[in-house]
């Protein structure tokens, strides 16, 4: 059967040995019920640059490969016990197993990679990896720190979470073997940005905050971190106070904890017009992106700058 | 309105808008930088008029840029030298005590500006939010505006050392080292002399022995093993500090690619080597109150410090992480002892005067 690429599907078990015992089935629960959002971001990139279907799909196995990876360990290293509404994959098929099928996509990833034949896209894939990696790392150093700042916290997601973001941006130009400087500067600002107003805003779906996914309250905090809109909820507020903040069970003892209903919306207000600042800036650098773009390229930019909207504001895409 | 503006290291206009020259009516204030330290260098400023700059009033502004709290760094050791003297009634010239005093304030503050001013053009002052003034990333002043204003500081600091060595032409040796070590620092190409090993080290001849045994000289009195080795000691503290604060910013200066001793000993070695650092000041310090101070002085030091360096040692022991709030809290704890320290001396000092 032919594999389809305008579906993307960036799973296939043929990709993988039959003789491995459970790994086919794990990989079957952990590709299935996911966004994929960050391969269609490889897709629309791909589609406006004039990437081949194979590069196309050879990118988005690549980013989906290596973000599913990440949550095998996740899980793993959260002890969550749900990934996408489903037993997450330590649970079901042990914890070994877990570890094993994340760094055996990584592995993959690789030989995918260099069977492609740019280097240059190996480096930075590796690259990538390995800040996914540290990101994961510090993160966990700082469960159960419920004092960490926002700024803390950038660095973390910087390294987790817009590591994946910018590859997505840049990988396309870098199978295309266009390796200008200032381009990549350019996409590397625009992935950092993108990366953290995702994570913002998802760590705003904790305290319900436009959250149609259904994603639990207070998730984060009950596992002991403390994420970014916590974090800037906590700002200038004394031990104790955070003490009694960060032990609350509900939406309503946090609102009673932090000073009522009517301070959390001013919080909120004021996070959002923060991260208006994040979008003023990541505008400000896909206009500079158009002075890179070939004729005929010019598209990419129409549909790169809804993405603030989709991933900070959680808007559906037109 | 204010705008956003990109540049890179590579482009005409990028130090124009880094030192603030490039408009009278306006200021560029970084709010991103990316890849700092290296040819690649890319910032993102926000051009702001002027009058839409929020600043404090004019006297803080000066507080603030001149970072009056670090000036402590000085006047604890001229302090102890000059008690020393007094003691000891060796003081020859309050005269030239007065000029050498005011020299070294001028001095420190140049430095301390330059600093700053090297610091915002190389990046550091830019990636970390807690670092420097903050005039420059601020607004409230040009980098151009702090680099005049360090020259102007240096040129009063300059005539009041001319004058000392017309009154104490031995004072030129000192001189000369320091200011050897002072322009190798300022002047390193690659990182901010406070970033490298090398600095390190200039930091804490310059803090320390140069500074005690030069004031020393410039009042008059002859060299001595007890003023040099209170600037030994001196440095040692003042190197703790910086060490301090180096393992705050470990994560955001490894990544950087600056070198200094704390990111060249990673998260695990320097926790150990900031609690052998402090342990060994303990020592330091006890064996300068035995030879030089009195020993009843050396066994009071040396529990006291010891008591109070209790918690610091566990909390360090038990930290986990370079990111958490943890690692800030240990900064501050660093910083009680630095200031405990200096406590006790300032006590030990009036002791001497007073009795």
């Amino acid at each position: 059967m032919q594999r389809s690429v305008i579906d993307h599907k960036i799973y296939d078990s043929r990709d993988f040995p039959a003789y491995l015992p459970k790994l086919n089935k794990l990989y079957d629960d952990l590709f299935t019920g996911g966004k994929g959002f960050r391969a269609k971001l490889i897709r629309m990139m791909s589609a406006n640059l004039s990437l081949t279907p194979q590069v196309e799909l050879l990118l988005g196995q690549t980013i989906e490969f290596i973000h599913n990876a990440s949550l095998l360990h996740d899980d793993l290293i959260d002890r969550s016990h749900l990934r996408r509404g489903k037993t997450a994959a330590w649970m079901k098929y042990t914890p070994e197993y877990a570890v094993l099928a994340g760094d055996y996509l990584l592995a993959r990833v690789m030989v995918n990679l260099s069977g492609h034949g740019n280097i240059k896209l190996v480096q930075y894939t590796a690259e990538v990896i390995s800040d996914l990696l540290e990101g994961e790392w510090l993160q966990d150093s700082v469960v159960g720190d419920f004092f960490v700042t926002l700024e803390q916290l950038d660095r973390i997601h910087n390294l987790k979470t817009a590591s994946l973001f910018k590859w997505c941006l840049r990988a396309p130009f870098i199978a295309q073997e266009r390796y200008d400087d200032e381009l990549h500067r350019t996409l590397e600002e625009m992935g950092t940005l993108l990366g953290q107003l995702f994570q913002r805003s998802d760590d705003l779906l904790d305290y319900d905050i436009r959250n149609e996914e259904g994603k639990a309250i207070l998730g984060d905090l009950k596992s002991g971190y403390l994420n970014s809109f916590g974090a800037y909820i906590c700002q200038g507020r004394s031990r104790q106070e955070i003490d009694g903040i960060v032990k609350t069970k509900n939406l309503e003892d946090y609102y009673a904890s932090i000073g009522g209903k009517a301070h959390f919306d001013q919080k909120l207000l004021a996070f959002d017009e923060m991260n208006k600042g994040l979008i003023q800036m990541y505008s400000h650098h896909l206009e500079r992106l158009k002075g890179f773009l070939k004729p005929g390229e010019e598209k990419l930019i129409a549909q790169l700058q809804p993405l603030t909207e989709i991933l900070y504001w959680r808007r559906k895409p037109s | 309105m204010s705008e956003l503006r990109t540049l890179s290291r590579s482009s005409a206009e990028f130090e124009a808008y880094l030192l603030g020259t490039f408009s009278r009516t306006h200021r560029a204030v970084p709010v991103q930088t990316l890849n700092a330290n290296s040819g690649s260098e890319t910032v993102t400023f926000r051009i702001v008029p002027l009058e839409q700059i929020s600043r404090p009033s004019g006297w803080m502004i000066a507080l603030k840029t001149l970072k009056v709290r670090s000036f402590i760094l000085v006047m604890v050791p001229l302090f102890v030298v000059l008690t020393k003297n007094t003691v000891d009634r060796t003081l020859a010239d309050g005269l030239t005590t007065l000029i050498a005093t005011i020299g070294v304030l001028f001095a420190f503050a140049a430095v301390d500006l330059r600093n700053d001013y090297m610091d915002h053009i190389k990046g550091v002052d830019r990636i970390f939010q807690n670092s420097g003034s903050r005039a420059i990333q601020n607004g409230w002043l040009t980098a151009a505006q702090v680099k005049a204003l360090s020259v102007a500081f240096l040129v009063v600091a300059l005539l009041c050392a001319m004058s000392l060595i017309v009154a104490f032409p031995v004072l030129a040796g000192v001189m000369a080292v320091a200011l050897v070590v002072g322009v190798w620092a300022q002047f390193q190409k690659k990182n901010s002399f406070k970033y490298q090993i090398g600095g390190e080290l200039a930091l804490f001849v310059l803090l320390g022995p140069l500074l005690t045994v030069g004031y020393q000289l410039a009042m008059g009195v002859h060299f001595d093993r007890d003023s040099f080795w209170i600037g030994c000691l001196w440095g040692w503290l003042v190197l703790f500090v910086l060490h301090l604060r180096n393992f705050v910013n470990l994560l955001p200066s490894v990544q950087a690619g600056f070198s200094n001793t704390v990111n060249w000993l990673g998260f695990d070695r320097s926790r150990r080597m900031l609690a052998l650092w402090w342990g060994l000041f303990i020592v330091f310090n006890c064996l300068y109150h035995v030879f030089y101070a009195g020993l009843i002085w050396g066994v009071f030091f040396t529990f006291a410090l010891l008591v109070i360096s209790i918690r610091f040692i566990l909390r360090l022991k038990a930290l986990s992480s370079p990111v958490g709030s943890e690692v800030h809290s240990i900064f501050r704890s660093g910083l009680y002892l630095f200031l405990f320290a200096i406590s006790l001396w300032v006590i030990e000092c009036l002791w001497y005067l007073l009795i």
